[in-house]
């Protein structure tokens, strides 16, 4: 069985990642060839920061619609679809969009989606997004035309490695140290 | 006599679920599914949306249509269910076919209340439960024309919405001080209710419907103050009740509603129950409840079905919770929302109208027991797992009020450990 290992002390937070997928999800899936007034896709995981600081505006006030994009050391968390066995976002979806297939992968067929956000309200890692729009979830769909999915060949840290059934690792497995990335 | 292995009666959430539950064990044993209803597996969840245009037949059916063939499942469609006979093991359908099962699961599920008011019954008032009450609702809609909601839960503001949608002019009408007082909050409520407003439904609190009026048919509503509203569809959205009956003739233990043990076991054996008729456990307060929502049917029936094939699978409770989206706004309420002060609960919340936020916890002893996200819900699902995971959540309380807050903080503040985990990708 093929497996996707995500090393947390790893992740330096660089969202290598994060682009990969968007640009996997982008015709033509070349980034130097994307026109960037075209509609791109944005990415189906995200890196994110786990610090608790609270960010509040110069009057004391919560600020709104700004996610954390500098991410403190060791603060960097990837948040993927766990593609679990017991998939809580598929037994919640009502109108049967969110499918378990075959090869293990929970994947979205948007044609049949209520934008009911069903979901959401389910998986307990958060891992399912929305579209700024709010017309669309955002989910991992494993990058089916892929050997290795494209988050995984973008890290370049080990923080994303895929084991194969003969025990290969395909993925960047040596230890990355690097300093001053704060 | 016909017999099977398996014979559920129902085919929504909890009769599909337990086909999935078997089917994940079981990859022959024969299946047969029942249902009253003639039509291939379908979600009553979306009724409203096929009123209101956003989905059509195909659309309504949350498994494709040879779902069965490729499952090895057998459809009696369009079939009533008239008796349980226990001490054969068999059912009898209407025409007299009899079937006999080793295992059977009841998916009875629930019907709609009708207040026993004067006028109920004439032409134009309407429930919406199935397929065939969204059809005939969806005729009678006209632009232009006025419809009046009774009741302000899940059903009735999506039947509100959705006639809107058809260019009708709605009002909603509500015993409660608040809408959604089942699931929601009172501050939420306000919200919600505010955008309904703002985008031309009409919603009255606090105020009962005591006749229907009109001569031949719904012509309007009469409230108790004595005003008369014009209205020529009028919809009861006032809840659901377990369709117990053919349980209570059995003689199957029953409640509010067929009281199921943790493995989903009626009082009878081989006999389960699952979804809206199951009075089944609640995962915060431990006692039995009916949570009659569509996740936990699937769960249920998932349960039920594993333990029909000789596995022995616990359920491990009920949790309130619901998802609406209106007019762009989304909501999501999960858990104990509402609470009463000095009753040991404590309550944090942020509030913002002019972000259209709103987000609010609900803590026992530094564990969630409820939550609210309105606005901004991408992280209401790591809620409902830390109230599943019974975390102590006292490092992130402030965090997570804040629409930023996601997985992440949960891992890197200790609350779940996490250093490296596995996915399988085939």
């Amino acid at each position: 069985m093929k497996r996707i290992l995500i090393k947390l002390d790893k992740c330096i937070g660089c969202r290598s990642c994060e682009l990969a997928c968007a640009v996997e999800h982008t015709p033509p899936q070349d980034l130097a060839v994307m026109n960037p007034k075209e509609r791109r896709s944005l990415a189906r995981m995200r890196v994110r920061s786990g610090s608790i600081e609270i960010i509040n505006d110069q009057e004391g006030k919560p600020v709104f619609g700004q996610p954390r994009t500098k991410i403190p050391k060791g603060m960097a968390y990837p948040i993927h679809c766990r593609h679990c066995d017991e998939p809580k976002c598929v037994e919640a979806c009502m109108s049967g969009a969110l499918v378990k297939q075959e090869d293990g992968a929970i994947r979205h067929y948007g044609s049949g989606c209520v934008r009911c956000w069903m979901c959401i309200m389910a998986c307990p890692y958060g891992a399912i997004l929305i579209d700024p729009k709010g017309k669309s979830i955002l989910k991992c769909d494993l990058c089916p035309s892929r050997e290795v999915p494209a988050c995984v060949e973008a890290c370049k840290t080990g923080a994303l490695v895929v084991h194969l059934d003969d025990d290969r690792v395909i993925g960047y497995e040596t230890e990355v140290i690097i300093e001053g990335l704060d | 006599m016909e017999s099977c292995k398996y014979l559920i009666i129902g085919n929504s959430a909890a009769g599909i679920g337990t086909c999935e539950g078997i089917r994940r064990v079981d990859k022959e044993g024969s299946i047969v599914v029942i249902s009253d209803e003639n039509m291939p597996a379908y979600c009553r969840c979306l009724t409203s949306y096929f009123i209101g245009g956003k989905v059509t037949e195909d659309g309504l059916l949350f498994r494709p249509r040879d779902y069965y063939e490729k499952n090895k499942i057998t459809p009696i469609l369009g079939k009533k269910v008239l008796k349980i006979n226990p001490a054969e093991n068999c059912i009898e359908l209407e025409g007299g076919r009899r079937i006999a099962y080793s295992q059977l699961m009841l998916g009875l599920g629930a019907s709609p209340v009708m207040y026993d008011i004067p006028g109920k019954e004439k032409p134009g008032v309407y429930v919406l439960r199935t397929y065939e009450d969204a059809k005939k609702i969806s005729l009678a809609a006209k632009p232009g024309k006025k419809a009046a909601v009774l009741g302000g839960g899940l059903v009735g503001l999506k039947s509100a919405d959705a006639l809107h949608h058809r260019d009708m002019e709605v009002w909603i009408i509500v015993t409660s001080p608040q809408i959604m007082s089942q699931t929601m909050d009172r501050d939420g409520a306000d919200i919600l209710r505010k955008q309904l407003e703002e985008n031309g439904l009409h919603v009255m609190t606090e105020m009962e419907v005591v006749e229907i009026v009109g001569k031949d048919r719904a012509e309007g509503v009469k409230l108790k103050d004595g005003e008369v509203l014009p209205a020529e569809i009028v919809i009861f959205a006032k809840g659901v009740r377990p369709n117990v009956k053919l349980a209570k003739e059995a003689g199957i233990a029953c409640d509010y509603g067929i009281t199921v043990d943790a493995h989903m076991r009626t009082s009878v054996p081989n006999i389960y129950a699952a979804g809206d008729v199951a009075e089944a456990k609640d995962f915060i307060s431990g006692a039995k409840y009916i949570h009659a929502i569509w996740p936990n049917a699937v769960e249920q029936g998932i349960v039920a079905g594993k333990n029909m094939t000789g596995q022995d699978v616990e359920y491990e409770g009920g949790i309130a919770m619901n998802s609406v989206d209106l007019f762009g706004l989304m909501s999501i309420a999960v858990g104990q929302t509402r609470v009463k002060k000095d009753t040991g609960f404590e309550v944090i919340s942020l509030i913002s109208p002019e972000h259209r936020y709103y987000r609010k916890i609900v803590l026992k002893d530094d564990v969630i027991v409820g939550s609210v996200c309105i606005g901004c819900i991408e992280s209401a699902g790591v809620f409902s797992g830390l109230i599943r995971k019974r975390a102590n959540v006292a490092k992130i309380k402030e965090a997570m009020l804040r629409d930023d807050f996601d997985y992440a903080k949960v891992v890197a503040q200790g609350v779940v450990e996490d250093k490296e985990h596995f996915i399988k990708c085939g």
